[in-house]
């Protein structure tokens, strides 16, 4: 069980860290072991700091996150990261991606080949062992990110929009495999997304955050049977739900993209004082 | 699996076959000019001699060990200061990436280095330092060193935060961030700076053997040139310019094999 407490985060900004921004403001979540949940809301209000935050990259000015009632200060090996731009290290083979966390936690060469051969073949890229990620797609770079995370065996996984650069075809293809992986992993899933589709497509609940300072505007409970396949995105209570959580954003959104716009003249003045 | 990226690789390897021909095509004509036009009278003998004649002439003076004491001075010079240029440039680009102050600072100087009219220093360089290989060395290594700094850092700075994150993410320690992450991440950066910084001390080398010197191949061009000894200067100007080429392939070799990009 995930459990966030309270919390904020607040980024100083510029040299003398005057001026500070309030990213994340009392964020309060319990999330159950296996469990899928989706995040969504506009750009800038801090999805992925509370990821930074969860991962342990960056420290919470309040609050605190615990997994099973034992708190995460730090990078914690039960939580895994997907990131959504080119994460994957292009001076390296595919398997040497996936084995690459175990490597460098000193796993035996012959255990780290077994782990990583049986990742790529979870995550469907069996016979690309060899390839360079350059040679690859944006998809199948995103599979190599999921299996170098997944290989560690985390009980967390935090994917932050990591199908955000693909098309929308290859999004649901991949988002199915995510299911079953998923399915076949046990692993609890913390999922940012611009998406909505994509969110109720996947998600047992769905939080939509409001825009800057970031907080919980609802938690949305998803219904829908599983599995959910291409029909279920066509039925009502798909659409029913897909249009609840538009409204819940649009407002957010209209204030989200008013902030950008005020934060740029302010960031101008800033420059010139 | 059906995300149509066979096809996007064939209609790249095609285009890169055709940039290949092209390439291939400008080579070709560019020694056959060299070699037809002094031989046709296009350009007189006196300026350009058929390229056939200079690897001829080359040939015979190595064989003959006569550029050998140029060959071992101009080596040493350049080597010399490319080693010193990647010892002291790499190390110290990494610290201007790490100490944003520093660079902050420095910037604006760097930014004017290539401004100033290095060889101008020549003289003093010679009081302070005497004649010999000393200044050479010191002009090369000054010409080459910056370059090698700038591409460091700016390299190092490049490296997108995904990789980073991810290293952060699988909890590695300073050491393993730097030597598994930063380090293989900057090699197209860094080889950048080393080919440019090889060429550098290259040209600070032939030049101060120009200006002033008493051997070395630079010394050589400018000596036969004096002497209207044309198929000599050629020749030392032909192994200049494969030394030059040849420097920079192995350089590309090292790097495709420390960042194993795909090799098509
Ligand atoms: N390292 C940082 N320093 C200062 N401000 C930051 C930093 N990271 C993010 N921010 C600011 O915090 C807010 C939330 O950013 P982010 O978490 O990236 O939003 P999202 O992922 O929802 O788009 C933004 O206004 C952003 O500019
Ligand atoms: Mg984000």
């Amino acid at each position: 069980m995930l459990e966030l407490r309270n919390l904020s985060k607040t980024y100083g900004l510029g040299d003398d860290r005057t001026s500070t921004i309030v990213a994340l403001d009392g964020i309060d979540l319990t999330v159950e072991e296996g469990e899928f949940v989706s995040i969504i809301g506009p750009t800038g209000c801090g999805k992925s700091t509370l990821f930074e935050v969860i991962g342990g990259l960056t420290d919470a000015t309040e609050g605190r996150v615990d997994i099973d009632g034992d708190r995460v200060d730090g990078p914690d090996e039960r939580i895994g990261m997907v990131f959504q731009d080119h994460s994957t290290f292009p001076w390296l083979s595919v398997i040497e991606n996936v084995a690459f966390g175990l490597r460098m936690n000193g796993v035996s060469k012959a255990e780290r080949r077994e782990r990583a051969h049986e990742m790529i073949d979870l995550v469907g890229l069996s016979g690309f062992e060899d390839a360079s990620p350059t040679e690859l797609s944006g998809g199948m770079n995103q599979r190599v990110a999921i299996a170098r995370t997944l290989v560690m065996d985390p009980d967390i996984i935090l994917m932050d929009e990591p199908f955000g650069a693909l098309d929308e075809q290859t999004r649901l293809i991949i988002g199915n495999e995510l299911l079953r992986i998923w399915r076949e992993t046990g692993a609890t899933i913390l999922f940012v997304t611009h998406n909505i589709n994509e969110a109720v497509q996947l998600s047992d609940r769905i939080a939509v955050m409001s825009a800057r300072p970031g907080r919980f505007k609802t938690i949305v409970d998803n219904d829908i049977p599983r599995p959910r396949d291409d029909d279920t995105m066509s039925t009502e209570a798909f659409n029913d739900l897909v249009q609840r959580l538009w409204t819940e954003l649009k407002s957010e959104s209209r204030k989200g993209m008013e902030q950008q716009e005020g934060r740029t003249v302010t960031a101008g003045s800033e420059a010139d004082s | 699996m059906s995300e149509g990226t066979l096809d996007g690789a064939t209609a790249g390897l095609s285009r890169t076959t055709k940039v290949r021909a092209v390439q291939a095509a400008v080579l070709v004509s560019l020694v056959v000019s060299v070699e037809v036009g002094p031989r046709t009278g296009v350009v007189g003998r006196t300026t350009l001699i058929p390229l056939s004649v200079m690897v001829e002439e080359l040939l015979g003076l190595l064989g003959s060990g006569q550029l050998t004491p140029h060959i071992v001075q101009t080596f040493a010079a350049v080597f010399g200061a490319f080693a010193l240029a990647v010892v002291t440039g790499v190390p110290a680009g990494i610290v201007l990436w790490r100490v944003d102050t520093l660079k902050q600072v420095l910037d604006p100087y760097l930014l004017i280095y290539y401004a100033v009219p290095f060889f101008a220093f020549y003289p003093l360089l010679i009081s302070i330092l005497g004649l010999g290989i000393a200044p050479i060395l010191a002009i090369s290594w000054g010409f080459s060193v910056v370059i090698v700094v700038t591409n460091t850092a700016s390299g190092l700075a490049q490296i997108p935060e995904a990789y980073t994150a991810a290293g952060r993410d699988m909890n590695l320690s300073r050491w393993q961030m730097l030597r598994y992450v930063y380090l293989p991440a900057s090699v197209p950066y860094v080889f950048t700076g080393l080919k440019l910084g090889f060429v550098y001390a290259l040209i600070g080398t032939i030049a101060s053997e120009f200006i002033l010197a008493e051997s070395g191949l630079g010394w050589l061009i400018s000596y036969n040139y004096n002497n209207f000894d044309v198929p000599g200067m050629y020749a030392a100007m032909l192994l200049v310019i494969s030394l030059a080429l040849a420097v920079n392939t192995v350089l590309a070799r090292v790097e495709s094999r420390l960042y194993q990009r795909a090799v098509a």
